[in-house]
This record gives C-alpha cells, structure tokens and sequence, in this order.
C-alpha cells in the first residue's frame, strides 16, 4: 500500500509544531474552542464524497462537534476532550490508528495532513496548506498563516484571481492592506474571511451529525398469520426504533415496512406521517390500518423496518404541531387524525380546500393535497378574497367541469326550466393563454327550488346554430 | 290517561296499530295535548308543539313525562342557529354543540349549506378542524372563504370514495378530538348505522351533520330535520321549509319557513 510524505509526517507527531509552549504544556487553549483539523488530499481527486462522513463518525470518539466544510477536510472542536486525551498529541495518536484502518478499509492512501488552532477557518486552511502546524493562541495565527499562498484560501476562485492579478500571492500581503479597503476593492466575503482567519469573527459552523439508517429485521419462529400477529412482530421493531430515536435525539415522518411471506412475495408499506414522531403507538395505529388496505395472501415470514430520513426531535410543547392528543383513558399518543385517515384511504384522498386568485371559477377554488398543506395550525383568522369576486355571487358547490344545458324555447332547462333571479355577469379572462372564457352569468332556479349558478358562453353562441345550446351550469347555491 | 272524548279510550273500536299510526298523524296534538296558542314559536305552517301542554293542568301522566324531558333536552349544550326562528323551533334554542345533526332533503341546493353558514362561521375559527366527507360537488373556495368560513381549517374527503370508506372516515373524525365539526352526505343511512356516529360523536364530543335524501325511520340521531324548498319572499328573499322530525329527549315537532339572508 502507498504510503506517501503527507502519511509519514502525519504519524510523528514531532512534526505538530506548538507556537506557544507555555500554553501547549498547560494543555487547555486559551480561546474558547480549539480546532483540530484534518486534510485527506487523496480524497478530493476521484470524488469520495461519502468517505468523509465515514472518516467523520470516526471522530465521534473524540468530539461530536464535527464541521465539513468540504469532502476533503473535516474540523473537529476538541477544546472539551483535550484533558481527557492528555493533550492535542494524545488526541492525534488515539486518532490515527483507526483513521489509517478506515482508509485502508476504503481503499485510499493513508494520507491526511493534521492542523489545530482556535480558529477553525485557520485549522482548515493550515491543512489544506499541508503544514502539520499546532497553534494553541489566537495572537500566533497571523505569522503562521502569513506564508500560506493565495490559491489555498476558502475564497472564490476568481476574486482569488483578482488577488493574484494585484500582486497579493500570499496571506501575509493581505495582512498588510487596510481591511477597509480591502472590503472595498475586493467584496465583504474576503474581510470577513481574512477576520475568521485570525479569530476575530466567529462564523455560523454547522454541526455534522451522523446519517444512520435504522433497518431491522425480524423473522419470527412461526410465521405470522393475521394482522394481529403481524402488528406483535412490528411492535418489536418499533420498540427498537423508539430506542433508536431516542439515542440519536430525533423523530422520523416516514419509514418503510417489508413484509416477505413464505412464498418469498415481498409487500412494502410506507408509514407516513404528518409531522415527526417517535411514539411507537402511532406506528403501529397507522400500520394496523395499512394492513387492513392490502390482501397477503401466504403467513408472513419475516418483518423488516427501514427509515432512512430523520428530524432533530422537538420537545413536547416547543412546536404546536407536534403536540399530539393522548387519548383520555391512557397515556397512549394517537395519531393526528388526517394521519390516520390517509393511512386507510390513501395520500391522494385527502384535501385541503384551496383558494387562487383567477377569475375563472375552475382554477380560483381548486383542491390541494392535505400534505401540501402547511402543519403549523393555521391562523385562526382566515383571509378574505380580495377582490376577485363579488359578493354573494357564487355558489359554495362547483361541478368538477361546465355541464352543457339542454334548452326548451330558448330557455335553459336543468330538470325543469330554469328562470334568471340575476344577472348577467360578465367574466372575460385567460385571452393569453389561447383559450380564453367570455361568459355570462346568472343566478338561476328552477321549480324543485333548487339555487343555480349558470353561464351563457358567448364564444360558443357565436359558433354554433340556433338550436344548438350555449348554457351551461357551473355550480350550486347549496 | 287519554282525554275521555278520544276515540281510543273506546275498547270496542279495536283499532288497530295503523290506524292509530293514522290516527295521531291526522290528529297530531291528541295524546301530547297540544295548544296552539301557548306555543312560543311563531309558525308559519303546522305546530305539534308540546312544551306547554294542556294536560300539564290535568296532571296527565304524559304531560308530566313532557315536562321532565323538555327539562333535561333544555340542559343539552348549544349555539345559536343565527335564524331567531330556528332557534325558537330547535327544543334547546339552537344547534347542539355534539352530536349527530340529519339533514334531509329530497333535493340539493335548496339553502341547506346556507342554513348551517353561521356554525360554520364560528366552527371553522376554532382550532379544531372542519372535515368535509364526500360532498355531492367540488367545494369553492373563494365562496366559502367570502362566506367567512376559515378554509385553512377545512379537509375534504371527495366524492369518489367508497360508501364504507367514507363512513369509516365519518365514525373516526366523530371520535377525534381533533376534528370540530363533520359535514357528511350520504344518500341514504340505516338506524343501526346512525346508532353508531351518534355514539362516536358522544364519545368525542364532536357535532357532525348528515345530509340525506331519505328520512331514517326512528333515528337515534341528536336531531333531525327536514328541508324544503319555499317560494321566494315578495321582496326577493331566499326561503326554506324546515320540519323538525325528531329531537332527541324532546317530543317537539313543528315546522317554520325561515328567510335565509342574501
């Protein structure tokens, strides 16, 4: 196996120069977090983006605040576990052994560069520099990082250009500009950077957790046979599961259920709910009413669970929408009701009802699927139309399409003829689109006392006979 | 028991039971010893009201009965109607807050939505949610929210879905608490069927309003109306037949013509 000059540098940990002694002896940084960085070179080349996450759950061992800034480099702050490792060296050696093992078991080189200082932004680029460097105080960064050149910054390549066309090649020059002007010349992001740098600024570092996919499987002695047998055998999934999102501080809104018979037919239930929950009660409400929607025609030989997608977990209280309703008699959470609802009859059976801003009746009130609606309670005050409709003219129950009216003496007829209480009233919209609407509304009733809402298109009365009708009914004053 | 000018106090008449069915349905205020002129709604049509019985005066066993169940039924939680009318029909003053409502009316678009516009005003500002399980049409947004319904708080189970599906969807929404009022149209429902919504609605306290087109024979429901189409007010005003059929704990029965607003 290729081991390169990167590999063998990395592993004497002679190679970490301390700036300040005195602080390095003591063991603890004098800022407030202390950045361990480390640069794997050889992954950047062939595009092993997911190797770094891999790389990074190894150093959960150290620290979990884990930062990836790209799929090259990882930064850890170790502030908090120096003690306990005796030192930044300490570290480094209980580190090495198992990245060595991960990299060999991924098959790359056994290369990385390591870098530690208070700033993390400098940890990183000292390593991606390829200095092995350990600087334990803020006041050292500036005349460490002064030789690093230009092109390794963090910076956008082509204001990297501009740097390099102005003659700025390493840090050190840029040190020397007013940061004003610098700002001026350059954009916000290269002072912002060059403060960060140095630690003067403290960027937004988002923390890296750990993908983890929970996929269990059970097969039981006998196979199951009913429904309720099927639910016991979840029940043992779900009960590891909640053990699972408890562990990792998270609530899942989906997960993939396979149940395989004997006759090795695989069947797949996907678990969906409407906001994150990690009750297994509401699993397994939501599961017995999936099962009661398909046919397993052979006993069920084995059980799997699979969730791939997870929600950092929200206590009780801290957000409206996931506080769910316990039923009275138990502690038991029961599922929202639209959950349990598109559980048995589907996604696609479900709706909200849907106002747009159009003239035209068919699209101003249209369905939207209850999922796309928003899960924060809505506000108690609904919005009022604006505008777009007078009031009181049209009817709260629309066709799905214009029903074209039969006519008798010129007059509209729907089950018997009709006579106008209003109107007209004229709607003319969508000329843009090519299939533009000019019609005629009235209010209309006929003898059963039934209210209706109906139009003259007057695109068809142009093109068509005069026997052939032009009315159509379009709603229902219920 | 019975007034001694009845005819069913007369053994050798040996009347049968449709007869007498007959009989009370020619002679409603009979055996419930009704008095017009006591009652306190102003009808438009026929009254069978009992609340102020006539035989209350006579210590009729009946009328005592009447008394101790209009009693209890004024005990019955409710909201107003909005319609001054239908309030004064209704034996509680207005619409039970839970339960089971039956609408039944032979034909749609008659004014039955309207009639339920100001519950549903107040019920869809709530927190709970107003579920809407098969209506016979596509619900209009922008006439609903101009109605003053809060359609964010609104969910629909279209008209596709299947009869048992939709009754599943009906019996599970009455038992949430999370679901403030059902509003439901089926053609048609047996007794044993509305036994168990109004149990479900019991059991959540939720109110749900079935639309019919067939009155259910001896319904348990909370209440039962029917509707009825009216000819327009002289001045142009939309107007509908209401007929109290049954309400629960009550044995009011009467009918109005209420003018439902522009």
């Amino acid at each position: 196996m290729a081991v390169n000059s990167y590999a063998l540098r990395a592993r004497g940990a002679a190679h970490l120069r301390p700036i300040s002694r005195p602080a390095y002896k003591l063991g603890l940084p004098a800022s407030r977090s202390f950045w361990y960085a480390l640069h794997f070179p050889a992954l950047n080349q062939d595009g092993h983006a997911p190797h770094i996450n891999e790389l990074a759950a190894l150093c959960l061992s150290v620290s979990d605040q884990i930062y990836i800034p790209g799929q090259d480099v990882l930064a850890i702050d170790v502030r908090s576990s120096l003690r306990l490792f005796g030192g930044i060296r300490g570290l480094s050696r209980t580190l090495r052994p198992t990245m060595q093992d991960k990299l060999s078991q991924l098959q790359r080189p056994l290369l990385y560069v390591e870098a530690a200082s208070p700033s993390a932004a400098a940890s990183i680029l000292l390593s991606r520099a390829h200095r092995n460097t350990l600087i334990t105080e803020r006041e050292g960064l500036r005349s460490a990082l002064g030789n690093i050149t230009i092109e390794h910054l963090a910076l956008d390549k082509k204001v990297k250009n501009r740097l390099t066309a102005c003659g700025l090649l390493h840090l050190r020059d840029l040190w020397r500009l007013p940061s004003a002007a610098l700002r001026l010349r350059f954009g916000r992001e290269i002072s912002d950077y060059l403060a960060q740098l140095v630690g003067e600024q403290t960027p937004n570092i988002p923390r890296w957790h750990e993908n983890r996919l929970f996929n269990q499987t059970v097969t039981p002695d006998a196979p199951a046979e009913t429904p309720a047998d099927i639910l016991v055998l979840a029940a043992v999934l779900f009960d590891q599961l909640q053990v699972f999102l408890r562990n990792q501080h998270k609530t899942t809104s989906q997960m993939l259920i396979e149940l395989t018979d004997i006759a090795k037919h695989t069947h797949s239930l996907e678990l969906c709910t409407r906001h994150p929950v990690r009750e297994r009660s509401v699993w397994l409400m939501l599961l017995e009413h999936k099962l009661q929607k398909i046919i397993i025609r052979c006993p069920v030989a084995s059980l799997r669970v699979m969730c791939r997608h997870f929600q950092e977990y929200c206590p009780a209280g801290a957000h409206p929408a996931q506080n769910r309703t316990q039923h009275p008699d138990s502690n038991k959470t029961s599922p929202d009701l639209l959950e349990l609802l598109s559980a048995r009859l589907g996604k696609d059976a479900i709706f909200m009802i849907h106002q747009e801003e159009d003239y035209d009746p068919a699209v101003a009130g249209s369905y939207l699927n209850y999922e796309e609606a928003p899960t924060v309670k809505p506000p108690l005050k609904a919005p009022r139309s604006r505008g777009f409709m007078p009031e009181g003219k049209q009817p709260c129950l629309l066709l799905p399409a214009p029903m074209l009216l039969t006519t008798r003496q010129q007059k509209p007829v729907y089950l018997s003829p009709l006579t106008m209480l209003q109107g007209p009233d004229r709607i003319e919209t969508r000329w843009w689109t090519g299939q533009d609407i000019q019609r005629d509304y009235y209010v209309a009733r006929n003898l059963q006392g039934m209210r209706l809402w109906i139009f003259r298109d007057l695109k068809r009365s142009k093109m068509v006979s005069g026997n052939q009708s032009c009315w159509f009914l379009q709603g229902f004053f219920a | 028991m019975f007034s001694p000018d009845s005819p069913l106090n007369k053994p050798e008449d040996n009347v049968s039971e449709v007869k007498v069915q007959q009989l009370l349905a020619e002679t409603p205020g009979l055996w419930r010893g009704n008095h017009p002129g006591n009652s306190n709604v102003t009808y438009l049509a026929r009254t069978y009201s009992t609340t102020r019985s006539s035989s209350q005066t006579s210590g009729d066993l009946f009328g005592a009965s009447e008394q101790h169940l209009e009693h209890n039924s004024r005990s019955v939680p409710t909201q107003s109607t909005g319609f001054h009318a239908l309030d004064e029909l209704l034996p509680w003053g207005g619409w039970p807050t839970s339960g089971l409502v039956e609408i039944i009316s032979r034909h749609k678009a008659i004014g039955e939505l309207q009639l339920l516009m100001p519950l549903l005003r107040s019920r869809s500002h709530q927190p709970q949610s107003l579920l809407w399980i098969t209506p016979p049409y596509q619900l209009h947004g922008p006439a609903l929210a101009q109605s003053g319904i809060n359609i964010r708080n609104s969910f629909v189970i279209p008209a596709q879905t299947r009869c048992n599906n939709a009754l599943w969807s009906i019996e599970k929404a009455l038992q949430s608490t999370e679901c403030g009022m059902v509003l439901a149209w089926q053609s048609w429902l047996s007794g044993r069927v509305i036994r168990r919504l109004q149990m479900a609605a019991s059991e959540g306290k939720t109110l749900g309003v079935l639309f019919h087109q067939r009155p259910t024979p001896h319904s348990p429901a909370t209440l039962q109306l029917e509707l009825s189409a009216a000819p327009d007010s002289d001045d142009g005003c939309r107007q509908i037949g209401i007929r109290l059929l049954r309400a629960k704990g009550s044995h009011r029965q009467g009918e109005i013509r209420l003018r439902l607003p522009r």
